[in-house]
Order: C-alpha cells, then sequence, then structure tokens
C-alpha cells in the first residue's frame, strides 16, 4: 500500500509539474473533489456494514476525545520547539501548527492576521504535514498501532487521509479517525488566531 | 466539510441497511483502493501545478518542513502514549 501511495503522489507531483496546463486546475480540483466524496462513501459503507462498531464506540464514550487532545499538545510541543530552533516567535510558531494539516484555511487565516511570510509557511508546513501523513500512516499501523495512524493526519483525518487510515486500519479506527479530523478541524479557527497573539 | 459528512452518512446508511453480500463488501473495498489512488494522484498533480508553491520552497521550504514534521512526531509519539496508557485492550 505505502508503494501505491508514493507511487500515485509522486507521478501526480509530475504531471502536474510537467504536463498539466494551468488551466485544467479547476478540472483537477473538481475530479479530486469526487474522488473523495466517492471514497468517503466507501468508507461510510464499510462502517454501517460493522455495526459493532457504533457499539463499540459507545463503550469507549468520551475517551477517544484523548485522541485529538494528544495530538494538539503534540502539534504545539512540535511547533514550539522548532520555533526555538529557527528563532521565530512562540506565538507565530504555535498557530502554524495549530493548522494541524488543514493547509487551505491556515493558510488563509495567517496571511490575514499575520503576514504573507508567514501565511505561506503556515500553508507549506501543512501541505508537508499531509505528505507526512499519507506516507507515514500505513507504516505507524503496522509497527506501533492502529489509533497512532490518526496522530500525523490532523484535521486532515475526517476526509483527504480517512480513507488512507481506513485501508491501513480498520472500521473502529477509521470512525475515531473521523471523530478526531472533525474535532480538530472545528477547533483550527479558534486556535491560530488565538495563539498568534501569544 | 458539510459535503464530508453527507457522504459519510448516506454510506454509512447504505452499509447498514442494504443488506450487502462478502462479495459487495470486497468489491467496495477494491474500489476503495481505486480511489484513492486516484485521490492521491489529484493531490499530488495540484501540488505540482502550484508553481508559486514550488518557487517558495527555496526560501521557507525548510522552516515549513521543519514545522510539519516535528509537529506530526509530537502528535505521533503524543498519541501512542495515550493509546499505551488509556487504549490498550487486554
Amino acid at each position: 500500500m505505502s508503494i501505491g501511495i508514493i507511487i500515485s503522489v509522486c507521478t501526480g507531483i509530475l504531471f502536474g509539474f510537467l504536463f498539466f496546463p494551468a488551466e485544467i486546475k479547476p478540472f483537477i480540483d473538481q475530479a479530486s473533489g469526487f474522488a473523495l466524496y466517492f471514497l468517503i462513501l466507501t468508507v461510510g459503507i464499510e462502517l454501517g456494514h460493522n455495526r459493532s462498531v457504533f457499539h463499540r464506540l459507545r463503550v469507549l464514550g468520551p475517551k477517544v476525545l484523548l485522541i485529538p487532545l494528544s495530538i494538539i499538545l503534540g502539534s504545539l510541543t512540535g511547533g514550539l520547539l522548532t520555533g526555538l530552533v529557527l528563532n521565530r516567535p512562540v506565538g507565530t510558531s504555535l498557530s502554524i501548527a495549530s493548522g494541524f494539516g488543514w493547509y487551505s484555511l491556515s493558510g488563509i487565516l495567517l496571511t490575514r492576521l499575520a503576514n504573507a511570510e508567514i501565511g505561506a509557511i503556515a500553508f507549506l508546513s501543512n501541505v508537508f504535514r499531509e505528505l507526512i501523513a499519507v506516507l507515514t500512516i500505513p507504516l505507524i499501523a503496522k509497527h506501533l498501532n492502529f489509533l497512532t495512524s490518526i496522530a500525523p493526519a490532523g484535521a486532515t483525518s475526517m476526509d483527504s487521509t480517512l480513507p488512507i487510515i481506513s485501508e491501513a486500519t480498520d472500521s473502529e479506527t477509521a470512525l475515531i479517525s473521523f471523530i478526531n479530523g472533525f474535532t480538530l478541524s472545528a477547533l483550527v479557527p479558534f486556535l491560530v488566531p488565538f495563539f498568534l497573539n501569544f | 466539510m458539510v459535503n464530508v459528512l453527507i457522504f459519510l452518512i448516506t454510506g454509512i446508511l447504505i452499509g447498514s441497511f442494504a443488506n450487502l453480500g462478502e462479495k459487495t463488501v470486497l468489491l467496495n473495498s477494491k474500489l476503495q483502493f481505486l480511489g484513492l489512488m486516484l485521490l492521491l494522484f489529484f493531490m499530488g498533480s495540484s501540488i505540482g501545478m502550484n508553481k508559486s508553491l514550488l518557487s517558495n520552497l527555496k526560501t521557507i521550504g525548510i522552516d515549513s518542513f521543519a514545522y510539519a514534521s516535528s509537529a506530526a512526531f509530537f502528535s505521533i509519539v503524543f498519541v501512542y502514549v495515550t493509546t499505551k496508557r488509556f487504549f490498550e485492550r487486554s
């Protein structure tokens, strides 16, 4: 699976860079939107088919929120340490890290609230985070445990990386992944501006 | 975000009420894999087509990568510790 992922992303980058003219960008966006919705539908079908998943989730209860909480603390720790090494302000670093992989929103927010450079760093670092997630999810699921594979995905674990998590793990993890992504996505618009003024 | 929720719930409803056979479920997971490869290809193309992102790589690429990898790394460590402490099944 990991090899399939690497080949798909790399041929995509290559085709985008070498062959696709800028005019077909709206078509690519639309196509990836369709592909995503189709995938989410297949993930849903799998979840619905495995009804016991919902029962197990009820047993876990609010404990599932420990996953997004750990991801928030982990992301902020990473952002803080990187900021110290790169000698960038603490607030800016925490803001960038609070994108949790949602590059479009954190990029736009920080371009407006801070400046174009910070916005670009937020955008690019969250694109990198999504790429890191895409590449590491199957490895983490195999070598650590299923739930930990949600960690690098952050907010994207409810959409773009959900199909990868679903493929690499089981239905229960896919459902927790969705809940995690939903929780983190809802927090991005609040945490990014909040930390900026730190 | 709303669309994702709509498609997920539609899928769950189909999965729970359609009484799908094992063959259909297997087909579903094969389609999921194919769709995933397609999505990743499109994801890659939109990165490859974003020329301003690529030109920014030279100036802010290393900083951005440092933020991304450290946030991902510590998230993995924290979640792993949490799962070991609170989620381990007997």
